[in-house]
């Protein structure tokens, strides 16, 4: 299978992704196969904003793809939505709702910030200047750790929004809301943040709301 | 109160500023960890996909739920009705005793207020009625006030 993924790569690049699934609702299953292949990197670094380890992420992948064949013959091309947008939608909702399930069960609590993390934010706070890669490994962990802290539509709106660079509208058209509404969320995450940054340095939660 | 607001907004733009260097530390962050290989991954795919079809298939549609309902109610209500059939038969053996309702069922005793009925009564007790008259006297009563100290 291998072989026939590599000996196919080329065609695979060349064929765009419209054509593909208009394939793959003609009956050959090898399209779907070309899909996952062309896409499934870019699923994985999207969903690993949102999840930690290779085992998480992989099993979000799957359920994306899982649903992505089934749903695949409701995609009509040309429609005005690129196919990579389509998947990116039924990408979010995944995570969503894994996430949303994931919530119910919540790991990571406030005592999970060790010292060490704690005097990163102070630094941070103090306004000093850190460039070192043991700080960027703190870094990298303590964003997990801020991230589940948030709901997830809170932290799906910031993670698009911040991270992977969506503009308001995109992320309005994804979930079907308002332009008002996103920005209401991304300023009710920010605040959450701030309150969570708060707390861990021991200052006074910040008062303000909206 | 100026002081205290601009203190607040000063503090959070340094955590706003540490929020964004963490956001910026999780978009820098591509690295997935060690996924397993694209072969592998679709195999394993396929074996949900074919899991996911076999659940699909299994659950029934919108119109076999319709039409199972009945199916499965109507044994339920049959043995319903001959219960019920059978009770009332077995029960209709034994003539009950005939029961003089006008003589069980007595009128309840007709409460007679003698005291004049107001607005304000809060009983029907005599000695509890408070008339209008009552509370006119309370309101225009006025008390001595204390002396300030």
């Amino acid at each position: 299978m291998r072989g026939f993924l590599r000996e196919n790569q080329a065609t695979c690049d060349a064929t765009s992704d419209e054509t593909l699934v208009a394939r793959f609702s003609a009956g050959d299953e090898r399209a779907f196969e070309h899909l996952f292949e062309r896409h499934r990197p870019r699923m994985a670094r999207l969903v690993n904003r949102f999840f930690n380890g290779p085992e998480q992420v992989e099993d979000v992948v799957q359920d994306i793809f899982t649903k992505l064949y089934f749903a695949l013959n409701a995609y009509v091309p040309h429609d005005g939505v690129p196919f990579t947008g389509w998947l990116s939608r039924i990408a979010v909702n995944a995570c969503r709702d894994h996430l949303r399930y994931a919530g119910r069960r919540p790991e990571t609590k406030f005592d999970d910030v060790n010292e060490e993390e704690r005097a990163w934010v102070r630094e941070g706070l103090s306004g000093s200047e850190r460039e070192s890669p043991e700080s960027t490994a703190i870094a990298r962990d303590l964003v997990r750790k801020l991230m589940d802290r948030l709901d997830p539509e809170d932290r799906i709106v910031l993670v698009l929004l911040d991270v992977e660079g969506w503009s308001v509208a995109e992320i309005a058209d994804l979930n079907n809301w308002s332009v008002s509404k996103v920005k209401v969320r991304a300023h009710r995450a920010r605040h959450r943040l701030r309150t969570v940054l708060a707390e861990w340095t021991g200052q006074q939660p910040v008062a303000s709301s909206q | 109160m100026f002081w205290k607001k601009k203190k607040r907004a000063v503090a959070d733009e340094r955590l706003d500023r540490v929020g964004a260097e963490l956001l910026a530390a999780l978009g820098a962050d591509d690295a997935v960890g060690e996924l397993p290989d694209a072969a592998a991954s679709f195999a394993a795919l396929r074996t949900r996909i074919a899991a996911e079809r076999r659940a699909r298939e299994a659950a029934p549609g919108f119109w076999d739920a319709i039409f199972a309902a009945p199916r499965f109610a109507m044994p339920a209500l049959a043995f319903v009705t001959l219960a019920a059939v059978g009770t009332f038969w077995w029960s209709g053996s034994e003539s009950p005793e005939k029961i003089d309702v006008a003589q069980e069922v007595q009128p309840p005793p007709v409460l007679v207020v003698t005291a004049p009925v107001s607005a304000c009564a809060l009983s029907n007790r005599p000695e509890c009625i408070l008339t209008t008259g009552d509370v006119l006297a309370t309101m225009m009563t006025t008390t001595p006030k204390e002396p300030r100290q």
